[in-house]
């Protein structure tokens, strides 16, 4: 479904991607982990064109991105912005609605869209005329993903969306995450920087390391081979923390 | 203060009038503006510098120097006037742009980039990000601009009178002139009452568009969209006519016959203009025809208004015209100036002159009785020995003009200290002895007033400035309006304009302009007009 061939991307003198090679098939959940300023939000941006590669090529369903119109091309993709990025004038349904709108579906369809969204998410009707200033940071991230979906898109980029979570509503959201995509039969890239969420969410696993890929696999392949010194470090990293709480707990 | 307050409601109303559509002008300009260039740091600067220029000239500057522009480009190429509504409101926008610009950059730069990115990510094209994110975002601190723009423009609109504008500056200057305080009092309240007012709407729009409901917000935006146009419409009437006169306007008495019907009349900003335009509007409304007063105008103001023809006939004088507007040398004699002068009029500009009215209204020297008398001065001449010890006042012109040159040239005058005041305070000044010179107006009823003495000018270094009514072609030549003001000619001496202009110049016990004409046009044998 998304083919991302030989992109590399810099800021000035920063090398922010270095001929990053992906291929993500249809009803994947691909999760791209790395430390802070490894390039995964640069990643994310490609993908919707909010901005463009200095080397190399995009293809969605083999059609090449850099020719499409980006706005049009950004209405098809979900996506979710690192904290959320609701717009603080709009309330929770005009925010859910931002896409249908752009859209032009008419007031009716998107009333019921909204609905059937606070469902899907988990908030309930009285959250519809709230403002984003009157909700926690979950019920934020909850809205966040809500207008991702809103347009139907079979794609969804999703920028470290549990961020700054309380470990309880964390695993809630990832539980609800992992349901959509499958029942909506998403193709869902999300970015992360927390081992054991890649490890227990993903089908796949990108590590960037200072715009590299290191590695791209399987929860499994990483865990049992890592394809080097920086993997192997992330993944036993993971293995003592959960050693550590299985002491603990014995 | 009835009667002062009878003249109210209009010049509110243009007042009104003047200050939204600047305002209007101003936003519909500043805005636009802004947003070009708010991401534009390199277009952003020089522009938002431009406006911060406009804003150091003074507003009365500002004002004034719209006139020649307006003039000059043949009303903006749109054959607009160069009088009144279309100056002020250019330069009145112009002042009002820098806090809205400037606001409206502030506010527009002042969004969250992860907002307005989340916007683009979400598939808003430019055009949909700006209206559906930015503006709304930015819209509290572009509205606060708006507010600032408002009161200042509310206060700097004040200052339209002399280039024409009806307006509450008519109150201000016309009281300030003729130390007319509670009608000073009735122009600076109805101003700040207006601004507060308007900073009141404008704040509850602000509140009700913030708000949080849309539906809400539309009827507000809306239902003051709705107020304003029809305020703007309301007040309208009293903006395309300059109703200037603060003095009641008394019924206009129409003639039915051909002929001129009405006559508009200009005055500067001193009181025996004032009399003088009150005696020419009593002369003209007993002979039928409807007369309105446009006070307060500015000296270059007033003269392109009666080329325009946007006023019909105002009084003005010999010298000024020789000096200020044919540019010529001082010198010559007192009838020689008039004839040139009126033959200068009626050639280049086809204004016509009804002659002198008998008194001059030049610049003079003028001292305390008691210390002219103390230091045996009677003539300028006599001055010179004293002068390294006195000082001299003069009005924001005098030092800055040839006379004044002319006059230390002649009498090789140095005097210790020179001082510049507002013609209003100039004779007070010296009467408490905080100046012992100044350049005095030779017609003033102060000079007689304050027991001052004019000094005699014995080396002609002064020209003559003989007070003679001007009227534009339009009217030149109308029967009823010749019958009306011909007879004016050599029928005012020096002593009675002194005397009328002291009866409303004084302190106590104060005539209005309109009272001070009447006295003088008492005993003047002048044959009825009407048919
Ligand atoms: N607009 C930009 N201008 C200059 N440098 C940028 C820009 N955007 C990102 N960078 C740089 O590119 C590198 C990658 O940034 P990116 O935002 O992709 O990191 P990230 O992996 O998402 O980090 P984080 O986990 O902190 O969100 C960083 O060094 C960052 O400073
Ligand atoms: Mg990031």
């Amino acid at each position: 479904m998304i083919d991302i061939v030989g992109v590399s991307k810099r800021y000035g003198d920063v090398r922010a991607l270095r001929h990053v090679t992906l291929q993500v098939a249809s009803g994947e959940l691909v999760a791209v982990l790395g430390e802070s300023g490894s390039g995964k939000t640069t990643l994310l941006k490609l993908v919707n064109r909010l901005i463009d590669p200095d080397a190399g090529e995009i293809r969605i369903d083999g059609h090449p991105i850099a020719t499409t119109d980006p706005v049009a091309l950004r209405r098809t993709i979900g996506y979710v912005i690192q904290q959320a990025g609701l717009f603080p004038h709009w309330t929770v349904a005009r925010n859910i609605s931002t896409v249908p709108r752009l859209l032009g579906w008419d007031a009716a369809t998107i009333r019921a869209r909204v609905d059937e969204l606070l469902a899907v998410v988990g908030l309930d009707g009285s959250h519809r005329d709230r403002y984003p200033d009157q909700l926690s940071g979950g019920q934020r991230q909850r809205v966040g993903v809500a207008r991702a979906l809103a347009a139907r898109a079979r794609l969804l980029l999703l920028d470290e969306p549990f961020g700054a979570l309380d470990p309880i509503t964390r695993v809630a959201l990832q539980g609800e995450l992992r349901r959509i995509h499958r029942e909506l039969a998403l193709t869902t890239i999300m970015v992360t920087h927390d081992m054991v969420e890649a490890l227990t969410l993903a089908d796949r696993i990108v590590v960037l390391y200072r715009g590299e890929v290191r590695q791209v696999g399987t929860p499994v392949e990483l865990m049992t081979r890592p394809a080097d010194d920086y993997v192997a470090r992330l993944t036993s990293m993971a293995r003592h923390q959960a050693d550590a709480i299985a002491d603990v707990s014995a | 203060m009835t009667e002062l307050l009878r003249g109210l409601p209009p010049l509110l109303a243009s007042h009104f009038v003047l200050v939204t559509v600047a305002l209007g002008v101003a936003i519909v300009v500043g805005i636009p503006l802004a947003i070009a260039v708010a991401d534009r740091p390199r277009l952003a600067f020089p522009i938002v510098t431009v406006a911060g220029v406009i804003q150091t000239v003074p507003a009365l500057a500002l004002l004034a120097l719209m006139v020649p522009l307006v003039a000059e480009t043949r009303g903006l190429g749109l054959g607009v006037s160069s009088f009144g509504f279309p100056p002020a409101v250019i330069a009145l926008a112009l002042y009002a742009v820098l806090p809205i610009l400037r606001n409206a950059i502030t506010g527009l730069r002042g969004v969250d980039p992860a907002v307005l990115e989340a916007a683009r990510g979400m598939g808003m094209s430019r055009h949909q990000v700006l209206r559906q994110v930015q503006l709304p975002l930015a819209a509290p601190v572009i509205a606060a601009g708006i507010r600032t723009a408002a009161v200042w423009t509310v206060g700097a609109a004040t200052l339209a009178t002399p280039v024409g504008q009806a307006c509450l500056g008519n109150y201000i200057f016309a009281g300030l002139q003729t130390r007319n305080w509670s009608m000073l009092l009735v122009g600076v309240a109805a101003s700040a009452a207006l601004a507060i007012v308007l900073d009141a709407i404008l704040a509850g729009v602000e509140h009700a568009l913030s708000a949080r409901g849309s539906r809400r917000r539309g009827i507000v935006a809306s239902a003051t969209a709705a107020l304003v146009v029809a305020l703007v419409i309301l007040g309208l009437p009293h903006v395309v006519v300059p109703r200037v006169s603060v003095a009641p306007v008394t019924a206009a008495t129409r003639s039915e016959r051909a002929g001129i019907t009405k006559i508009r009349i200009g005055a500067k900003t001193f009181t025996e203009q004032y009399i003088l335009a009150e005696v020419m509007r009593v002369r003209l409304e007993q002979a039928g025809i409807a007369v309105e007063v446009a006070g307060s105008l500015g000296s270059s103001v007033v003269f392109d208004a009666l080329r325009a023809g946007d006023i019909d006939a105002y009084a003005d004088y010999s010298g000024t015209i020789w000096v200020n507007h044919m540019h010529r040398p001082y010198g010559a004699s007192r009838w020689q100036i008039l004839a040139e002068v009126e033959a200068w009029l009626a050639r280049e500009h086809h204004i016509r002159s009804l002659g002198s009215l008998g008194f001059e209204n030049a610049y003079a020297l003028a001292m305390r009785r008691d210390a002219a008398d103390r230091m045996h001065v009677r003539a300028i001449g006599d001055l010179a020995p004293h002068a390294r010890s006195l000082s001299i006042g003069g009005d924001y012109e005098w030092f800055g003009r040839g006379e004044w040159f002319a006059v230390q040239r002649a009498y090789d005058l140095h005097f210790a200290r020179t001082s510049t005041f507002d013609p209003t305070l100039l004779y007070d000044a010296v009467a408490r002895g905080e100046v012992d010179v100044i350049s005095a107006f030779s017609s003033d009823g102060r000079i007689a007033g304050n027991d001052l003495v004019t000094l005699a000018d014995t080396a002609h270094a002064l020209p003559p400035y003989d007070a003679m009514i001007l009227l534009a072609a339009r009217v030149a030549d109308d029967p009823r309006v010749e019958c009306a003001l011909a007879p004016l000619r050599g029928s005012i001496t020096i002593e009675r304009m002194r005397q009328a202009n002291l009866m409303v110049d004084r302190a106590a016990g104060k005539s209005s302009p309109a009272d001070a004409a009447r006295w003088l046009l008492r005993g003047l044998p002048m044959r009825d007009c009407q048919d």
